[in-house]
């Protein structure tokens, strides 16, 4: 055998392996583009496996990165996972395409009562995946004796405590705990107000260890920080590996409550696919499957009740009325945002 | 009078093929960085799109915010804060380019003296970690350098210290991550000069009774300027601009030009004052650049009249 003609026939059998892996790659294909860690990998190979689509999935880290890759162009993706407030700066740049979800099959299963986009109310382009909030993270050692469902702990924290403290290296996250703990709204762009918050945070800052977006759990866990302000899906997965250690709490004066929504873009190439996808992804058993994993928040009626009791009988994940009031959503504040950055740039560079 | 020698048609072949020879490396530099960079200068003096990009009208804002004028409609004052960022940034990075040199001197005058069949061997060794992706490696930084990690564990294992020392995320941490990142780049251009080092000036040297010193100071440090030079500019450089350092060691807690930029285009979609950024950390690069080139020229230029 010439060296020509075995490449030939490795190329062949490459091909026939990948042919035989997507048997049904004739039914089309869909590329997902998600945050990292953000959906059960069983759910994808579930779905691919039932209807044959072949599916692929892209991560990104934040909501601003992914806007500026779909802004710089990036095409070839079908459906992203943008918080709220990016959906509407998305529609507002016509990145997505309306196509009425609302009337798939599994829209009634959704739970009226979660957060709407307002450039979306109706589900045109988006569906609801999961919500959650940011709150608090804490070593149940460090803190005993300590009161931590309140900013004040970080923003004007006890001796004890004093080096201990994480925050997120996050604009909105962190700016607007500040905003809260001073009793303003989430979405301020009052230059007083924002002056007072970016005060808290210049006398707070000694007293924090770091700001970080990641890794923070298992730090918590091995006593690096005894507070850490963290996101809820991240904060369960910790505390179901560690219950006697760590609690996650939720600060009385108010929390940002988070809601990502799957969206179809306006360059998705596979409409039809997509919206298999989020049929599949309504079903009962399939977001309770999603939502055990991502230890999150189901906005889904019908999967309530096979949802882990774990997850819906711990009030700080699955709030009761009055703890869900406590829960304020982030908008999009446009022009803004050059207020907060001139903030943020003040209390980081300090 | 008589006119100048005619040139010879293999002369003119030779010049020409000189040119040809260059065509390459100029359309690189051309494309790949007078292109882009003036598309960054371009950026820079627009006004900024509410949700990124850029309206194509002049606005010189982002310059006037980097220099510290004040601004009514930003809500800003008189406020020097970007100078200090780029000086903290100069600092960090010029502290690591200095123990880089500090550490690399060395180890490449023993690689360059070593026995010739073991050097390649040993400039195997200094290019090793290369082998490894740098986030893996910064990663594995973090596991010695936390509260629970090999190096307080070692350290209270011994009973030198009682409580776990605060070593992750601080300056000292950044630092210390970019010198053993950036280390084989001090260490090369190093031992490329060493190398041509003739000994015999060293001989000399002594012979004429300067001491070790003395010879170090006033023979070895100037011939092997262009290797320390260059050392110092690509350490600099990339330490400069450096992002995952600050933020994966440093905690993020300190503003550095690196995580200014990515703050600039991702968090505050203010693409002018990110391109505005660039264009000075790239002014800043090409006066490293220029001075590099210009220490090998001075040198050549000494041996030539020697």
């Amino acid at each position: 055998m010439n060296r020509k003609s075995c490449l030939g026939t490795l190329t062949a059998a490459c091909l026939a392996g990948l042919a035989l892996v997507h048997p049904a790659a004739a039914a089309g294909k869909l590329a997902l583009y998600n945050w990292s860690i953000y959906i059960d990998p069983q759910v994808i190979e579930d779905f691919s496996k039932e209807t044959g689509i072949a599916t692929t999935l892209d991560n990104y880290g934040n909501n601003e990165e992914m806007l500026a890759k779909i802004q710089a162009g990036a095409t070839g993706y079908d459906i992203v996972f943008p918080s709220v407030h990016m959906q509407d700066i998305m529609t507002s740049l016509d990145l997505l395409q309306p196509v009425g979800l609302q009337s798939l099959k599994g829209h009634e299963n959704i739970d009226p009562k979660y957060f709407r986009a307002k450039t979306d109310p109706d589900h045109q382009a988006c569906m609801p995946y999961n919500w959650g909030s940011t709150g608090l993270l804490v070593n149940k050692t460090m803190t005993s004796g300590q009161d931590v469902e309140t900013w004040k702990v970080v923003f004007d924290p006890p001796e004890a405590l004093k080096g201990k403290i994480a925050m997120l290296d996050d604009v909105r996250e962190t700016v607007g705990a500040a905003l809260i703990y001073n009793g303003f709204s989430i979405n301020s762009t009052d230059p007083k107000e924002l002056a007072k918050a970016r005060d808290t945070i210049i006398k707070a800052k000694p007293y924090w260890a770091a700001m970080l977006t990641d890794g923070i759990g298992d730090k918590v866990v091995n006593g690096d920080f005894a507070v850490a302000q963290w996101w809820s899906g991240s904060a369960a997965q910790t505390v179901d590996t560690a219950k006697d250690k760590v609690d996650y709490v939720l600060p009385r004066e108010g929390v940002n409550g988070f809601q990502e929504n799957m969206c179809l873009l306006k360059t998705a190439p596979d409409v039809a696919e997509a919206k298999l996808f989020f049929e599949y992804m309504m079903r009962p058993d399939v977001s309770a499957k999603n939502t055990n994993w991502l230890r999150g928040g189901s906005p889904n009626k019908a999967a309530l009740p096979l949802i882990d009791k774990g997850l819906t009988s711990n009030k700080a994940l699955y709030p009761d009325e009055a703890t869900f009031k406590l829960f304020n959503l982030v908008q999009d504040l446009g022009d803004g945002i050059r207020l907060w950055d001139s903030v943020w740039t003040k209390v980081k560079a300090d | 009078m008589s006119a100048a020698p005619p040139i010879s048609r293999l002369e003119r072949r030779r010049r020409q093929g000189g040119l040809a020879l260059l065509t390459p490396s100029a359309l690189l530099l051309i494309c790949l960085f007078l292109v882009p960079l003036g598309l960054v200068a371009t950026y820079s003096i627009m006004t900024r799109g509410t949700y990124g990009g850029v309206i194509w009208q002049l606005d010189f804002d982002a310059y006037a915010r980097i220099f510290g004028l004040p601004n009514e409609d930003e809500l800003r004052d008189w406020d020097f804060i970007y100078f200090g960022v780029f000086l903290r940034t100069a600092g960090i990075a010029g502290t690591t380019a200095l123990l880089a040199l500090l550490i690399g001197y060395p180890a490449a005058w023993f690689i360059a003296r070593a026995p010739r069949r073991r050097r390649s061997a040993l400039l195997l060794l200094v290019t090793l970690p290369f082998f490894v992706n740098a986030l893996v490696r910064i990663y594995a930084w973090m596991l010695i350098l936390r509260s629970d990690g090999l190096a307080n564990n070692i350290l209270m294992g011994l009973g030198l210290i009682k409580e776990p020392l605060t070593l992750i995320y601080t300056p000292g941490a950044i630092v210390l991550s970019m010198v053993y990142q950036y280390l084989p780049f001090m260490v090369l251009p190093l031992y490329a000069s060493i190398e041509k080092l003739d000994p015999r000036l060293i001989e000399a040297s002594f012979d004429l009774g300067a001491a070790r010193f003395t010879t170090f100071r006033r023979v070895i440090a100037p011939l092997t300027w262009p290797g320390i030079a260059a050392g110092l500019v690509l350490t600099f450089v990339p330490a400069f601009g450096n992002f995952i350092a600050p933020t994966l060691i440093g905690g993020s807690k300190q503003l550095q030009v690196g995580t200014l930029l990515a703050q600039a285009f991702l968090s505050a979609r203010d693409w002018p004052f990110g391109a505005a950024v660039s264009t000075v950390l790239s002014l800043i690069v090409l006066a490293a650049l220029i001075f590099m080139v210009r220490s090998e020229r001075g040198v050549v230029g000494k041996g030539a009249r020697s």
